[in-house]
């Protein structure tokens, strides 16, 4: 129904500003990231016990294995490695009136894949404990990993490059500061609640990467109806995967390609996307 | 010059938007708050909270609480109408309107723009009879800064979930 509908995630955009990340000196550019999506899968931990698992045994890439570069068939295409671009700062300031927020992640092109990583510092509010940050971070990463991770290929017409997706929670160098209430009362971007469900933290983050909402809003002027440029009803993890159903709640190409808009902005390529699977 | 003061006029007249909305002939703020403060005593006042968003997770809830203790609740959720009515004990309509006297029902507040995905509007409205005493129209999340719009969300939560609910959000 919504298919042929023009897409909204371009309405509002400016220009993405660029900033190189400062890494740790001791670190090379994407090394944190390179071994999260490792030791992630390898592991099934999240955020802070996986960075200091990741500490104590770095894990080294091997040949072959599920990250390396997919090359395209293509006639004349050259089949070197590329060199890795460093990882980038993405930044754009997302309108969907009468919401407006700024996405922000790092992302880094590989020549065996591109990363995006979301730093988040969870503030406990009145009446949550140590316990509830541990159990949001758990539940928030893998959700996110769930929904998110490994679910686009980017192109750039030489080279295909899977695209994975980690949440790191941290106490400093945040992306963005999320305040986490006790009880059940209504997550935004910025504010998550204790009982809500898993979704709605991989929905959160996904304003994070610069997705807007498309359920239908009265106040919302892209999505004040049901026949709003920016409603869909695909069972997108932005919808109202409430009522279509959480685990069916998925992305959508179009989410890929606001992605894949942002992180070729930001890192000076040209991608088109498919879905990984 | 003229035309900026223009832009600026237009600009605050749009921020207005989002603020208390005062009636034509204001009750002063003092007179409401000692009506609320012994709501049982006024039968032909009634206080509306309204929040949510009626296409996503639980929709859009309307309350009623009327002087008289009457309680209406309308929940719209995905395009379908709920309604569910109860009537207060006079302890509990009492504390209601304590509650919403001590954190400043009808005290002026403004929400800055834009609002965070995920954020949704917040009607406040006390009425007598037909004439609206105050209405305020302000987001949700504004109540993680104001502690006294926390409390009056919550008061209306707990009717919500107490009278209507059982427990839960209907």
């Amino acid at each position: 129904m919504n298919g042929n509908k023009s897409r909204s995630t371009e309405v509002g955009f400016q220009a993405p500003e660029q900033a190189r990340v400062a890494w740790e000196p001791q670190q090379r550019p994407g090394a944190d990231l390179e071994q999260a999506v490792q030791m992630r899968e390898a592991s099934g931990l999240s955020g802070e016990s996986l960075l200091q698992h990741m500490a104590q045994s770095p894990v080294q890439l091997k040949e072959g294995d599920a990250l390396a570069p997919v090359q395209m068939e293509e006639e004349g295409a050259e089949n070197l490695p590329q060199e890795p671009s460093p990882a980038v700062r993405v930044r754009n300031r997302i309108s969907d009136p009468p919401y407006g927020w700024t996405s922000t992640y790092d992302a880094q092109v590989t020549d065996s894949d591109v990363r995006i990583n979301v730093k988040v510092k969870l503030l406990p509010q009145a009446g949550v404990t140590e316990e509830d940050i541990a159990n949001v971070d758990r539940r928030a990463t893998a959700a996110f990993i769930n929904k998110f991770d490994n679910q686009f290929v980017f192109s750039d017409g030489q080279h295909e490059f899977p695209v994975r997706v980690n949440v790191q929670f941290v106490e400093t160098g945040e992306h963005l500061s999320v305040r986490i209430h006790a009880g059940n009362r209504r997550s935004n971007l910025s504010n998550w609640a204790l009982e809500a469900p898993d979704e709605t933290y991989a929905h959160e983050l996904g304003h994070q990467l610069g997705l807007l909402d498309e359920y239908v809003d009265a106040g919302a002027t892209n999505r004040a109806d049901a026949s709003g440029a920016g409603v869909h009803t695909d069972h997108s993890i932005m919808g109202n995967y409430h009522a279509e159903g959480r685990r069916a709640a998925a992305v959508r190409q179009r989410h890929g390609e606001t992605i894949a808009s942002h992180v070729g902005s930001a890192t000076g390529h040209e991608f088109t996307v498919r879905p990984r699977r | 010059m003229t035309l900026t003061r223009a832009l600026i006029g237009a600009l605050l007249c749009l921020a207005a938007l989002s603020c208390a909305t005062p009636s034509p002939n204001p009750t002063p703020e003092v007179t409401m708050t000692a009506q609320l403060r012994a709501l049982p005593d006024h039968p032909s006042l009634s206080v509306v909270v309204q929040t949510g968003t009626e296409h996503f997770g639980n929709g859009l809830f309307t309350l009623t609480v009327q002087g008289d203790g009457a309680l209406h609740l309308l929940q719209r959720r995905a395009g379908t109408p709920h309604n569910f009515t109860d009537t207060l004990s006079d302890d509990a309509l009492t504390a209601f309107g304590a509650t919403l006297a001590e954190h400043g029902f009808t005290r002026p507040r403004t929400s800055e723009m834009p609002r965070e995905p995920g954020d949704t509007p917040v009607l406040l409205k006390l009425r007598d009879g037909d004439q609206t005493l105050f209405e305020a129209n302000l987001w949700e999340a504004d109540r993680y800064d104001d502690p006294d719009l926390d409390a009056l969300l919550q008061a209306a939560e707990a009717l919500i979930i107490e009278q209507v609910g059982d427990g839960g959000y209907p």
